[in-house]
């Protein structure tokens, strides 16, 4: 490869052989002219000001804050939104709930037992009226006596 | 160390950021203040850099050096800066001197600063050397004559192959070479300009 090819090689940033690579070092390492080096990092380098610094300073704050708030704001949404997803969830398995099991509520549990012996009352009557009726307790009929029927 | 404070930051501790800044603000200065070669402007972007930093931590894994990875946050910036002025400059063609020049040939042991000029004449020329190659030839020619960072840590600020961080490190030591070249012929700054 001729010198022009190298150099295009080089402005074109074309990927190149291990030779060329080789050959490459071999230029980097005569180019590290040392006084053009020192020059280079003796290039002064002005320390920023204070203001600069407590500029910066303060826009840090700000983008702390900024991000606390950010946390804050998601945490308390989040802990809102599983509030209202358990309440909304608690209404929904309550109705059902009533529907198919007997209610366990000590009173509801009386007044259905009150139903059921009124029930079994008015059943009772009629069928005494039929003169069928066995009442609680009794396990046979009460024979009646002639006397008992006179009266 | 540096893990430490960067754990510490992690925790939104803005007294272990401002340690990492304490550290590396003057050579982010000086690197983003020969880059985009405006001083209201560099001191802007270098603030830039660092606030970047702080809302990015999370994302900081460590596997490249926080030095590597403030560096890149400023090369970045810097070149989205170059592209939006769309900076042109004439950089130095390689044009071969004669017919047996058969290899690039740039150490020139003729070139003597403290015979030939002042110090500080010379440190002038060199600096405005640099100041009129291209971004991508100065961001490699001081990541790693002035701040001494190896080739493979130059690759992973610039995102380039290594090859083309050498490439570009030759191509910007020639033209520096040629600018003191051509000032020691003239023996004048005015060529420069």
């Amino acid at each position: 490869m001729n010198v022009n090819d190298w150099r295009n090689k080089l402005s074109d940033e074309r990927p190149m052989t291990l030779e060329e690579s080789a050959r490459l070092d071999a230029a980097l390492q005569a180019t590290e002219d040392p006084n053009v080096l020192n020059a280079i990092k003796a290039m002064g380098d002005a320390e920023p000001s204070l203001a600069w610094r407590s500029s910066l300073n303060a826009r840090l704050m700000a983008t702390a804050n900024k991000k606390k708030k950010r946390a804050l704001l998601y945490r308390t949404s989040w802990a809102f939104a599983c509030g209202c997803a358990l309440w909304v969830g608690l209404l929904l398995v309550q109705p059902r709930q009533a529907q198919t099991e007997p209610s366990q509520d000590p009173k509801v549990a009386q007044a259905s037992i009150e139903e059921l012996i009124l029930d079994d009352h008015f059943d009772a009557m009629s069928q005494a009226s039929l003169g069928i009726y066995i009442g609680y307790g009794e396990t046979e009929a009460t024979k009646t006596t002639d006397d008992e029927l006179r009266l | 160390m540096e893990q430490a404070l960067v754990e510490q930051c992690r925790r939104r501790d803005i007294d272990g950021f401002s340690r990492i800044i304490d550290v590396y603000q003057l050579r982010l200065l000086g690197f983003v203040r020969r880059m985009v070669r405006n001083e209201e402007e560099a001191l802007d972007v270098t603030q830039e850099v660092f606030i970047r930093a702080f809302r990015n931590l999370e994302k900081f894994d460590g596997r490249s050096s926080v030095r590597t990875w403030l560096f890149r946050i400023a090369h970045n910036i810097c070149i989205d800066k170059a592209r939006r002025a769309k900076r042109r400059f004439v950089e130095t063609s390689l044009e071969p001197t004669g017919p047996e020049d058969d290899a690039i040939e740039f150490s020139d042991n003729r070139w003597d600063p403290e015979s030939a000029v002042l110090q500080s004449e010379f440190s002038q020329v060199v600096e405005e050397a640099v100041e009129t190659m291209s971004e991508k030839l100065r961001a490699v020619l001081l990541l790693h004559d002035k701040e001494d960072l190896g080739y493979e840590e130059i690759a992973t600020i610039m995102d380039i192959p290594v090859g083309t961080v050498k490439s570009r490190l030759f191509l910007a030591r020639a033209h520096v070479k040629e600018r003191i070249a051509k000032y020691q012929e003239t023996g004048s700054k005015e060529v420069l300009v």
